[in-house]
């Protein structure tokens, strides 16, 4: 049998790069103000990207191929901005429900 | 290299030559054309990468549109070059996830290499006009204009240079 000598891919790598990637699209559709704003989104969006890819690999049941790591991990960096503003207002919602209690 | 490489090349140099005047111009021909060299230098690198080319050209059009809000002052560059390499940045994501995930249903090349020549030659379009007119808003060639034609000048020249005050992140740290 012939040895395969193909080199492993760096996953690690390839969903940085994913999530990076998606990072920066989030930062074009939705202009930051300040500098502030841009460091923690950029910051936030490639972390959650790199580590919340497996989310959407499971959740669309992609084959765990390259490119699909790299989707995968690129879409989650471009939501994770907004999902965890939606996470935020429920839990504000939910903290001052009933409404009127302080 | 293709013709149409060539062509392109050619109309960016023209669109320079008419903006000499027109403040940052020179530095969005400059940083559409490095966009669309490393995208068009991928395309052609030999063998298969994992990163998809329209990727490339997402992620190249996506820095030149984040230089352009955070540099650019005056609506033709927010509102119009903005507005166009969107526009591409968009076109690109669909055709990459067209690629990876099979959703939207992906383009034929050809027709994904027309719509981004289209979208680079309306900048360059733009880019050209507007420093055409401040040519001849400079000159007195806008003399030889009748008046209405030097009054819609006016008008459009004022809208284009208008100022958007826009806040961006590097002028608010």
């Amino acid at each position: 049998m012939i040895p395969d000598n193909t080199p492993t891919p760096n996953y690690d790598l390839i969903k940085a790069v994913g999530a990076i990637c998606g990072a920066i699209l989030s930062l074009v559709y939705d202009n930051p103000h300040t500098m502030r704003e841009l460091l923690a989104r950029a910051v936030f969006s490639s972390m959650a990207g790199f580590i919340f890819a497996f989310v959407a690999i499971d959740r669309f049941g992609w084959a765990e191929t390259m490119q699909h790591w790299l989707a995968a991990s690129a879409l989650m960096g471009a939501v994770a901005w907004l999902l965890a503003g939606v996470a935020t207002r429920v839990l504000r919602a939910m903290n001052s429900w009933p409404p009127g209690a302080k | 290299m293709h013709w149409y490489h060539f062509a392109l090349i050619g109309s960016a140099i023209i669109a320079g030559l008419m903006a000499g005047k027109t403040p940052r111009a020179w530095l969005w021909i400059a940083a559409m054309a490095a966009s669309f060299a490393v995208s068009v230098t991928y395309l052609y690198l030999p063998g298969p990468w994992w990163l998809p080319q329209p990727g490339i050209a997402m992620m190249c059009d996506a820095v030149v549109f984040l230089a352009v809000r955070e540099m650019g002052r005056d609506r033709w560059e927010i509102y119009g070059l903005g507005t166009l390499l969107m526009i591409s940045v968009t076109l690109s994501l669909m055709q990459t996830a067209a690629r990876i995930a099979g959703f939207p249903p992906q383009l034929p090349s050809e027709v994904y290499a027309i719509a981004l020549e289209i979208i680079n030659y309306l900048a360059l379009i733009l880019i050209g006009g507007v420093g055409l007119l401040d040519r001849i808003e400079a000159s007195d060639v806008r003399l030889h204009f009748p008046r209405p034609a030097r009054s819609a000048m006016d008008t459009i020249g004022n809208f284009a240079h208008r100022q958007t005050n826009q806040k961006t992140p590097f002028q608010n740290w």
